[in-house]
């Protein structure tokens, strides 16, 4: 199948799974918006994890039941569809939990119902489009562009499913045509343009795909940010039940099944894993020295991306985020030839270059992250807890810094934990720009699965999880034994000349 | 009239001029950081341009399995105290994978040895004038049809191609095996696509003998029938371990993991029209520009040791030595495989029959 007719079935696909998954994000977010907090950060959490699990871990996992389906070419399209619309399901839902309320609310529309449908249509500005825009279509568009987007983007559990029975290829996926046309026809070896002669159909794809987030960015720059009623009916029972069942089934399929077929399968192979010098010892530093990357970045795409938020530069943010919103192979692939024509010698093999692709890849979830988890601090209770900090007592001192801590920096932490996370199992982007000695353990959890040593993969997988929860766990520790404000005692001299914010209008 | 002024009671232009300040420091940061790591290079008339020195650590790029490479380059260490420095052939990025690194960075190298597990793409290398050359002890113990001349590259440890059977669904017997294969349904054997690693050995060895007339022929007929094509050859040797498939073509590594494994696995040497087997050694290479000369020959030298080979051998992918060894301290499954080797196509060939082998794989595959 040539690159165009990969690239048509890849684009149709990713259409048709985020026209199935929209609904489900609408019946998915509602009760998210209605639930109190507990069950709504339970509801959070299990829409997360399968997001949250890596894509090649999945497939590979599941690489076994595709090899069933070989002979049912169809089937096989249908159950890597199934996993797409696991892991695309809990982006659209944020979107549409996130997103402000559209203009045209139930007000808007009881007094279009009062004026009726003959009188709204002599006005122009009542038009369905419009209507529909600033209308339910409002978010659900853009939710469905994004869901599109990553599902034309992925490629990792779609190369561990490729298999072609009798001239049928399934599944198509333009990334993989590309891989190939690069190894066969040596493209970009001799020059970087090359690529382009094949690299615009799926970037002006993509374009498209993103283009109703661009304008729901751009038509909302201006949003006075005032309350307006969200809209949201009561939730019905039946919707209740589709949402528990979805999130059931998306926390066994995504996460549970792959991850504990691959610790009952490798598990009793650990102890001769293990054995050796060079197993254990090797596995734990490479998952330790990854880690140390991976925290700059984090730590860098979050300021970036906070910055800018607080400093209201959408257009710059959009800007900056378009590279990481096309998805880390484009990226990856951009960076690799951009860095090899500019840059100075030695730059595009330095880890220089991985920040910088990192950091770009991350921008656009670090701003997710910083509304959904609304990381930027209110000004009231900055500066109540600021007047605390530099209290003339010890005791309010600590509360000042306990108060900033509670309201500021646990979500923080969060945030750059989740950004840690996803930069510690990056892959492509980390094969492409990483120096040697800054390649991350994703590699070889990859290379492990090439030579299909799944003993080797599990005892692996068990290791990449534990280390960042161990560093976790010891900072917790430290955290109850040092207690963080008493860090910052010794500064505090009595300062009262800090005023209180102005009231806004 | 007073600046207006923040909570802390700063003006409001210097707290905009810090708060500014904070992603162009972490830019600057980002940039230093990179500066850091990258030392600007000298390009050298003889020996291209190199970003490392003699003191830093030995770069290699490693496309073996990783679980048994590991432990040989730490014994290098151990034994030299040259630290190593590896980068993994993980076929993430396939085709943009160790190869093709290497002629991305022909013009500041960063690798200086390559340890290859085949000889294909070693070769394509040698084509880019990108080998150093190197006749060391090593070099000297592998028999002439598995080096090149110059020293350039040189192999050692050996796969082969092999036929995996599935004992439960056919008997491992030439007559069953070429029986099935000309049967009119062929949607039982499996092959890994022939666009890159070993597969792609076989099939430009197929191609050589008569300008790839029969392997297109055989090809077409054999997609026809509905033959499995699948991303690799672990894929095969899965797809025959569990029944899904009866027969297919994979590498004797992969078998043996089938075979350990515990499934109803047998194999055959695949035979090319000549009688030849496919045997595949292990090849290494000194990167042009290396800025680290000395010890990158002390590590081909060690690679292509009677110790290295044992190793290999005697490692759960049960590699064949090339050079001299102790027969009798080799595992009884290995000690099977080496007339197999001997029966080995010569492998100058690949280099020749590749280009219009790929020409044609480009028609098939990427129209």
């Amino acid at each position: 199948m040539s690159l165009e007719a990969e690239c048509g079935w890849t684009l149709l696909r990713a259409i048709t799974i985020s026209l199935v998954a929209t609904p489900l994000v609408t019946i998915l977010a509602r009760p998210l918006q209605l639930d109190s907090p507990r069950h709504r950060r339970r509801r959070l959490v299990a829409l997360a994890i399968p997001f949250l699990t890596p894509g090649f871990v999945v497939g590979y996992a599941y690489s076994n039941v595709t090899l069933d389906l070989v002979h049912q070419p169809v089937l096989n399209e249908l159950f890597y569809d199934l996993l797409l619309l696991i892991g695309v399901v809990p982006v659209g839902t944020f979107v549409l939990v996130l997103a402000p309320p559209p203009p045209l609310g139930p007000t808007a529309d009881w007094c279009g119902q009062l004026a009726g449908s003959d009188r709204l249509r002599r006005v122009r500005s009542c038009g369905w489009s419009r209507s529909l825009w600033y209308g339910p279509a409002r978010n659900r568009i853009p939710a469905f562009g994004l869901m599109a987007l990553l599902v034309f983007h992925e490629f990792e559990i779609a190369s561990l499913f490729r298999v072609i029975a009798g001239q049928r290829l399934t599944p198509a996926s333009w990334s993989n045509a590309l891989f190939e046309l690069i190894a066969l026809q040596g493209l970009g070896q001799r020059s970087p343009w090359d690529l382009w002669r094949f690299g615009w159909m799926p970037l002006a794809c993509s374009l498209g795909l993103l283009a109703p987030l661009l304008a729901l960015a751009w038509t909302s720059r201006r949003d006075p940010g005032v309350l307006r009623p969200t809209g949201l009916r009561p939730r019905s029972p039946w919707e209740e039940r589709v949402a528990s069942t979805w999130l059931a089934v998306a926390v066994g399929m995504g996460t549970a099944i792959p991850l504990g077929n691959l610790i009952y399968d490798g598990a009793p192979g650990w102890a001769a894993t293990w054995r050796g010098e060079h197993r254990l010892g090797p596995t734990l530093a490479h998952a330790g020295r990854s880690l140390i990357p991976t925290v700059a970045i984090a730590v860098s795409a979050a300021i970036i991306a906070g910055w800018l938020l607080r400093r209201r530069h959408p257009g710059l943010l959009m800007a900056l985020s378009l590279p990481g919103l096309l998805g880390n192979l484009s990226l990856g692939l951009l960076l690799t030839w951009t860095l090899l024509i500019m840059a100075p010698a030695g730059f595009g093999h330095s880890i220089g270059a991985l920040l910088i692709g990192q950091s770009l890849w991350l921008l656009p979830r670090a701003a997710l992250l910083i509304v959904l988890l609304a990381v930027l601090p209110r000004r009231e209770s900055t500066y109540l807890s600021r007047l605390l900090q530099r209290g003339p007592t010890a005791a309010q001192r600590i509360a000042g810094w306990r108060l900033t801590w509670q309201h500021f920096g646990q979500r923080v932490a969060w945030m750059v934990g989740l950004l840690c996370w996803w930069g510690y199992l990056e892959l492509t982007l980390n094969e492409l720009l990483a120096p040697p000695e800054w390649l991350s353990v994703a590699h070889r959890m990859y290379q492990q699965m090439h030579f299909g040593r799944n003993a080797a993969l599990s005892s692996t997988t068990l290791v990449v999880v534990m280390v960042p929860l161990a560093v976790v766990g010891l900072l917790v520790t430290l955290g109850r034994f040092v207690s963080v404000p008493t860090i910052f005692l010794a500064s505090g001299s009595p300062r009262t000349h800090a005023k209180p914010p102005e009231r806004e209008a | 009239m007073l600046p207006r002024s923040d909570p802390l009671g700063r003006p409001v232009f210097l707290r905009r001029r810090v708060t500014a300040s904070v992603p162009i420091g972490v830019l600057l940061l980002v940039v230093g950081l990179a500066g850091g790591g990258c030392t600007p290079s000298t390009p050298s008339p003889t020996a291209g341009s190199s970003v490392n020195t003699e003191s830093d650590p030995l770069v290699v790029y490693c496309s073996h399995d990783q679980l048994f490479s590991e432990p040989i380059l730490a014994r290098f260490t151990r034994k030299t105290g040259i630290s190593v420095q590896v980068r993994h052939d993980t076929e993430a990025t396939k085709s943009l994978g160790l190869v093709n690194r290497l002629i991305r960075e022909k013009s500041s190298p960063v690798c200086d040895v390559f340890w290859n597990n085949q000889v294909l793409g070693t070769t394509d290398l040698l084509a880019h004038d990108l080998l150093e050359k190197y006749r060391g002890s090593g070099w000297r113990r592998i028999p002439e049809a598995f080096k090149d001349p110059d020293g350039r590259w040189c192999g050692f440890a050996a796969r082969l191609r092999v036929w995996i059977v599935n004992t439960e669904k056919l008997p491992a017997t030439v007559e069953s095996i070429e029986q099935a294969v000309t049967a009119r349904d062929l949607s039982r054997m499996a092959v890994a696509r022939p666009l890159f690693g070993t597969t792609l050995t076989h099939y430009c060895l197929l191609w050589h003998g008569d300008n790839g007339r029969t392997l297109k022929a055989e090809h077409a007929d054999r997609r026809r029938r509905g033959l499995i094509e699948v991303p690799g050859n672990a894929t095969v040797k899965n797809l025959v371990a569990r029944g899904t498939c009866d027969l297919g073509w994979t590498d004797t590594d992969d078998f043996f993991v089938g075979l350990d494994d515990g499934h109803p696995v047998a194999m055959l040497p695949i035979r090319l029209p000549s009688g030849q087997t496919i045997c595949m050694p292990n090849s290494v290479s000194i990167v042009k520009g290396t800025k680290r000369l000395s010890a990158a020959r002390q590590l081909v030298d060690f690679l292509l040791s009677a110790e290295t080979e044992m190793a290999l051998a005697r490692s759960p992918s049960r590699q064949v030595p090339l050079g001299e060894i102790d027969a009798q301290s080799l595992p009884a499954e290995v000690r099977r495989l080496r007339p197999w080797v001997a029966d080995g196509a010569p492998l100058e060939e690949l280099q020749t029959s590749r280009a219009a082998c790929l020409a044609w794989l480009r028609t098939e595959y990427a129209r």
